[in-house]
């Protein structure tokens, strides 16, 4: 697998057109699915996981193999969600703030236009989910998403979050409690 | 709910967000992603061209600058120059009262 990367690495960065769809075959299953776990949403894993390789292929360069390929990958593939998620955070906040004041109700009878249907995608089940995972610090959902995707060990998840094993295994349950806990607050309220 | 339900239903939550099912990618996805590249790249060249074009820019004005400031200082020293012959003359004009003497 190292000397598939170098190989990839090298071609590249001399710019070989061929390479990025070799990294693409390499590493599509793993971002998509990381992704996906991030997000819970077909479409949205889809659409982070080009943006993700689009990234890997403008910042090559910057890669002087400190690590190995496969973690910084997804060391990309995880910022690229958290940050996703926090903007997205940021407009419901918005969003949230515009309902209060009405905003869009006006701006729809200006435009015409209808009121798009809100998480039509989303099963119930996930939605309560990814709101419990929501209230975690970044380093607890890291750990806690990456822990239950098959394929990533502790030692992985340690080497992508620069921490060791065991802060891994404490984060995780740590994650783990609180997650829980926020479900049965969202449960509670919800009956 | 009373809590042995709800301790439940978390359990539940909790499995079935640990046992999501993999999603499969399709074809279609690595062919949008292949041909968003190609759209960059494209994108990238524009970019580096556009750089080149600054940098042509910043030093011809830099140029500009230089002729600018070579003509300004030019008389100047040729005055300087000027007025150090002067100096230099007036030294060696030699009081002809004090050869006789």
């Amino acid at each position: 697998m190292k000397n598939d990367d170098d190989h990839i690495i090298q071609k590249l960065k001399s710019g070989d057109q061929s390479a990025f769809y070799a990294l693409i075959k390499s590493y599509e299953n793993r971002v998509m699915q990381t992704c996906y776990k991030f997000f819970l949403n077909k479409e949205d894993a889809e659409d982070l996981s080009q943006e993700v390789f689009l990234e890997i292929f403008q910042s090559i360069h910057s890669f002087r193999g400190n690590s190995k390929f496969s973690t910084w990958i997804y060391r990309i593939t995880i910022t690229k969600c958290l940050d996703e998620i926090k903007r997205r955070n940021r407009k419901k906040r918005i969003d949230s703030f515009k309902q209060m004041l009405h905003i869009d109700d006006v701006t729809n009878w200006i435009t015409g236009g209808v009121m798009p249907d809100k998480n039509i995608h989303q099963h119930d089940n996930m939605k309560q989910i990814l709101m419990a995972l929501n209230t975690l610090p970044d380093s607890q959902r890291i750990a806690f998403t990456l822990s239950k995707i098959e394929g990533y060990t502790n030692k992985e998840i340690a080497e992508i979050m620069n921490t060791t094993t065991n802060a891994v295994e404490l984060l995780v349950s740590r994650a783990k409690k609180k997650t829980g806990d926020e479900l049965k607050a969202i449960l509670k309220n919800n009956s | 709910m009373n809590e042995s339900e709800i301790n439940n239903r978390v359990n539940q939550l909790m499995s079935e967000f640990e046992n999501i099912e993999k999603i499969s990618v399709a074809s279609e996805w690595s062919h949008s992603l292949l041909m968003k590249k190609i759209s960059n790249k494209r994108h990238l060249a524009k970019n580096r061209s556009s750089k080149l074009i600054y940098l042509m820019l910043i030093i011809f004005i830099a140029n500009v600058g230089i002729v600018f400031k070579i003509g300004k200082t030019k008389p100047i020293q040729i005055s300087k120059q000027e007025s150090k012959f002067k100096t230099i003359s007036k030294e060696l004009l030699v009081n002809p009262i004090s050869i006789n003497n």
